[in-house]
């Protein structure tokens, strides 16, 4: 969303009401960018919450006008990671978009389920990877600092996910298996 | 990316703004919090501090005596401290003094209602919780129920005991704590999950690491002895910031038991210093198990901390036997029948007074 320049500056300059408006302006934005995370209203409530409140501590710190939405976006993926991360729950996703987004449309088709049974045999850290990136449409960049690590760390993480998701869907094809 | 909550979910606005709002709040309390540490001048900081303070109490004075209903409302307005600051138990203050205690302070807000996990001690006895409750609207006297459930690193404990209560300070703010008694398979660092549930449905979760306390003494007691039937075996007097305790086992005839009859079950301690002064019980729970014919009871129990200049302690065992009671049983058809009480026929026993020294 494009914002007001100077409404942002006055809330980069630490005008709280000037943030307050733009972040109402992001309100449908925020709430099911939210929900396509943490699944439950009462937890998109709480990462907004929690979002609000941390873009009032750290607004003084974007530069660029105009990508407030970008910026607000990213506070609020974060904080979405880490109400999973407390409730130890997994990134929701849909097998249907994963599956086309890894490209996998061009070879013989695979039913949903064998992603997730892929998926479930990957490290915690390879899943999320796999999930923000192919289904969240994450950067690297981003997922690095939602993660708190390196962006380096996230290639690896990113590359070897994909090998071992890939083996791990061909192992579980069915076309695979000998039939005796 | 296809977004399929769109158009399955409603757009609760009024809740997503009052989140916003409450953020917002919130994040600015936080940013004057942190820049008001920051002035490098504390005299004026005081100054300011108390004259706005003062400036504050003549406008309120000023407008209370021009309003009498604003005044009657500022006599009810609650003021909330720390949970464990406002309590009444000495250990817990002293604890929180010493800095033994985390502070959290982490809200969370669903349905209007504000609830905060203030701080948390985890002692040799308990892991002591603090919350503060605010709403929009009036809350009933039962709202949050009985209580949190607790996790440990994520997974409920297989059984727990423990306690809670709240102190209603008005019909929309409330204090709570809770006590979950600690147990040998607890370990001394986790992360706690706390899950507390309202009347309506909502579910607030928090989840904090915790770490016992490092302050707590532990003296090896043997004191055993037998007594009309009862074996009582003291094995440890410990004591930190946050209280005393003494561990024991005590053992009886597992028929007394089955007969309503047992007296094992309700031994308590009397604790006094070298001057004879008394230390506070605050009782403790008692957990039962049968073995070979016995019943076998283990407990610690809980006692105020003791001050720094105490160079002893003596402890005298003695029953505390309940003036009345009874309770209700189910016949073979389902009936409900009234249990007759016989503890009121139970003879004190008379344990000897054992003491213990304390290392300076």
């Amino acid at each position: 969303m494009k914002h007001n320049s100077h409404v942002v500056k006055k809330a980069i300059k630490g005008d709280t009401q000037a943030l307050e408006t733009l972040l109402v302006l992001e309100e449908k934005m925020l709430y099911y960018k939210a929900l396509s995370y943490v699944s439950t209203k009462e937890d998109a409530l709480d990462a907004i919450q929690e979002t609000a409140y941390h873009a009032i501590l750290s607004i003084h710190q974007l530069k660029n006008p105009a990508c407030f939405s970008t910026w607000l976006c990213r506070i609020l993926i974060r904080e979405c990671y880490k109400l999973l991360r407390e409730k130890k729950r997994m990134i929701p996703y849909e097998d249907e978009v994963l599956l086309k987004n890894l490209e996998q449309k061009d070879e013989e088709k695979i039913e949903t389920s064998y992603v997730r049974e892929a998926l479930a045999k990957l490290t915690p850290s390879y899943q999320t990877a796999i999930i923000l990136f192919y289904y969240h449409d994450l950067s690297i960049k981003d997922i690095a600092e939602v993660l708190e690590m390196p962006v380096g760390t996230v290639k690896t993480n990113l590359r070897r996910a994909r090998k071992t998701l890939k083996f791990e869907m061909e192992r579980g094809h069915p076309f695979n298996e000998k039939l005796t | 990316m296809k977004n399929s909550h769109e158009s399955s979910h409603d757009f609760p606005k009024e809740q997503v703004r009052a989140a916003i709002q409450l953020g917002v709040e919130q994040g600015a309390a936080e940013k004057k919090r942190y820049q008001k540490n920051k002035t490098p001048n504390k005299k004026h900081t005081f100054v300011y501090a108390i004259s706005s303070i003062a400036a504050a109490f003549i406008i309120l004075l000023g407008i209370s005596y021009q309003s009498p209903a604003l005044a009657h409302s500022l006599s009810k307005l609650p003021v909330i401290g720390s949970v464990f600051g406002d309590s009444d138990l000495i250990g817990l203050k002293q604890a929180q003094e010493k800095g033994l205690t985390s502070q959290i302070g982490e809200t969370k807000t669903i349905n209007g209602i504000s609830v905060t996990l203030d701080e948390v001690l985890y002692d040799q006895n308990n892991i002591t919780i603090g919350l503060k409750m605010k709403s929009e609207k009036a809350l009933g006297n039962e709202y949050f129920g009985s209580g949190m459930d607790f996790t440990i690193d994520g997974k409920a404990p297989s059984g727990s005991s423990g306690s809670y209560g709240e102190e209603i300070l008005s019909p929309t703010t409330r204090t709570a704590m809770e006590t979950i008694t600690v147990t040998d398979d607890m370990p001394s660092e986790f992360d706690l999950g706390l899950i507390l549930q309202g009347k309506n449905g909502e579910t607030w979760y928090f989840s904090t690491p915790i770490s016992k306390v490092k302050d707590i003494k532990k003296i090896p007691v043997q004191h055993t002895e037998t007594v009309d039937g009862i074996t009582l075996d003291v094995t440890e007097f410990s004591y930190g910031a946050s209280g005393a305790s003494v561990s024991f086992t005590s053992s009886e005839d597992a028929t007394l038991a089955d007969d309503g009859l047992s007296r094992a079950d309700m031994i308590e301690f009397k604790m006094t210093d070298q001057n004879g002064n008394e230390i506070k019980s605050h009782s403790g729970g008692v957990q039962g198990e049968r073995v070979r014919g016995n019943m076998i009871y283990t407990s610690n129990k809980q006692f105020d901390p003791i001050d720094s200049d105490v160079t002893e302690v003596t402890t005298t065992p003695y029953l505390s036997i309940p003036t009345g009671g009874g309770g209700v049983g189910m016949d073979e058809n389902g009936e409900e029948t009234e249990l007759e009480y016989r503890r009121d026929t139970i003879q004190p026993v008379e344990f000897e007074p054992f003491t213990v020294k304390i290392p300076h």
